[in-house]
């Protein structure tokens, strides 16, 4: 996949599981993981932008004596998500339409063949 | 892999990120491991899950240079240049930033390769290879430096990139490789199948190793000329303004001429068949091990004069206005002329076969262990002292001072050796 897209289309994944609640790294992956395949090392530098762009505060929590940061969704980050479904829509509409055009033609092929 | 091992590799590997940057990321991967360990994975398990650590930084390193580098790649490109009808005979390259580096031959069709580092400064050169003359130019100026971090552990340094220029010569015979350098570092090192080189720089450092050559010819003002191992089969000359002149482990077969402003001349394990000159205005000049079959000149005006376990077949002058003059352990098979205006003279067992000058206006001398062979010796000052002890007695003193005191001993010998103080006083012994 486009590197560009796979960038985009996760930072889109990581947002929809924040939604569901605040959440830290190693729940990340694994939560994400169930939309799309990540790594850890993936996901760092996905979360450093969504921090950066205000889509995602940042705080510590301790947890067994030690600090675990966690990650909450801001307003620009629900607008984030709502912005790629709009966007999405005509992107859908597109791939609808090749993909029925490359089934009619697929179709076409085929009795061609058998005529 | 335990986890304390994997954070150490992984903070070594990220040392070009900033340490607030770097922190940041290890705390990352610290969570993640101990989140693992509490799902019941052992430690390695979970050190092991994040997969390769190349991979990790590859990631890492890859996302963030995109976005703050000015020069996100820091590799070079290699452009070959291979001989046109001719095969290529001189190298000429003009280059006021870059640092430039020459080394032998790798190829060995004639050809020649030019490093370009990184690899975006290539385009800022314009290269023709015409009539057997390869010239390299830099047409482009320099926009900016790429920087380069380097990690101490405790603190950290940003330092400018110089734009590096690496020219694997040909394998041909070459009859003249001229560099004209400027703030960049020349550095020429194992080239031996070149006629003539001229280098020339202004604030970088000029530094010639391992060289043959027929002719050389190397100037710089503000940086350091150093040549070390450098053989010379014909006429050298060398000139700094305010950088340090030194030459090491060389030989010239032909002449030498080393200049310097401001900056110290250093002649040093070194053979020199023809005659060598050497003068400064202000450096310290110092000859030191050396064997020259020539005729020896070397002037300092303010700068300290030194000769030391040398030998000099033809004649040897040494001058100075200010400058003390001092020589330890030499012998002189010609003429010998030592001359100071206020600097103080000091010999320690210097041996001279024919004639011996020595001359001040204000400054002492003073001799330990002088031997002359043949002379006549003539030692003369205005108004400094003359102290001196010699190796033998076979002396016929010619001694007298105007108004200072005077101690001489007997003449014994044929050697003439005339001393003469007008205001100082003369204490001699054999």
């Amino acid at each position: 996949m486009d590197t560009q897209l796979r960038r985009g289309l996760l930072e889109i994944c990581v947002l929809t599981v924040l939604r569901r609640g605040d959440s830290y790294g190693y729940q990340l992956v694994s939560d994400v993981n169930e939309i799309i395949p990540i790594t850890e090392s993936t996901l760092y530098p996905i979360l450093k932008r969504l921090e950066s762009s205000g889509c995602v505060s940042v705080y510590s929590v301790e947890h067994n004596s030690r600090l675990r940061k966690y990650y909450h969704i801001s307003d620009a980050g629900h607008k984030r998500i709502a912005d790629f479904l709009e966007e999405w829509k005509e992107i859908m509409h597109a791939y609808h339409c090749i993909e029925s055009e490359a089934k009619m033609q697929h179709y076409s092929t085929e009795t061609e063949e058998q005529q | 892999m335990t986890k304390e091992h994997f954070l150490n590799s992984l903070s070594n590997r990220l040392h070009t990120l900033p340490n607030d940057e770097r922190q940041r990321i290890l705390e990352y991967y610290a969570e993640i491991i101990d989140d693992s360990i509490e799902r019941s994975m052992s430690e390695s398990e979970a050190v092991d899950s994040l997969g390769a650590i190349d991979a990790i930084v590859r990631d890492i390193l890859g996302n963030e240079s995109s976005k703050t580098d000015e020069f996100p790649h820091f590799t070079s490109a290699i452009v070959p240049i291979t001989a046109g009808h001719e095969p290529l005979h001189s190298i000429f390259i003009k280059d006021p930033s870059a640092d430039i580096k020459i080394r032998p031959c790798t190829e060995s069709d004639g050809s020649c390769n030019i490093d370009f580092f990184p690899v975006e400064c290539k385009d800022d050169y314009r290269i023709s290879n015409e009539d057997g003359i390869l010239s390299i130019r830099r047409i482009k100026p320099l926009k900016k430096r790429p920087k380069v971090s380097h990690n101490f552990g405790l603190f950290q340094i940003s330092v400018e990139q110089n734009c590096r220029l690496t020219i694997n010569l040909p394998v041909t015979e070459l009859r003249k490789l001229t560099i004209e350098g400027l703030r960049g570092d020349i550095d020429c090192n194992g080239v031996k199948n070149c006629a003539e080189i001229a280098v020339q720089a202004t604030s970088g450092n000029i530094e010639l190793e391992e060289i043959e050559c027929q002719i050389l010819s190397a100037q710089n003002f503000n940086g350091d000329l150093s040549l070390s191992q450098v053989t010379c089969n014909g006429e050298a000359k060398l000139s700094t303004k305010s950088g340090d002149l030194s030459i090491e482990d060389s030989t010239f077969v032909g002449s030498m001429t080393g200049n310097t402003t401001n900056g110290d001349l250093k002649f040093e394990d070194s053979n020199c068949n023809g005659d060598l000159h050497l003068t400064t205005a202000s450096g310290d000049l110092s000859v030191d091990n050396c064997h020259c079959s020539g005729d020896v000149d070397a002037r300092s005006a303010n700068g300290a004069l030194s000769l030391e376990d040398s030998d000099c077949n033809g004649d040897l002058s040494l001058t100075t206005v200010s400058g003390d003059l001092s020589i330890d352990d030499c012998h002189c098979s010609g003429n010998v002329s030592l001359r100071s205006a206020n600097g103080d003279l000091e010999l320690n067992n210097l041996e001279i076969a024919d004639n011996f000058e020595l001359h001040t206006v204000s400054g002492d001398i003073e001799f330990n262990d002088l031997c002359i062979h043949n002379g006549p010796a003539k030692i003369t000052t205005n108004s400094g002292d003359i102290s001196g002890d010699f190796r033998d007695s076979d002396y016929g003193f010619d001694v007298s001072s105007r108004c200072g005191d005077v101690d001489a001993p007997h003449s014994r010998g044929d050697v003439i050796v005339t001393v003469r103080s007008i205001s100082g006083d003369i204490s001699l012994s054999c």
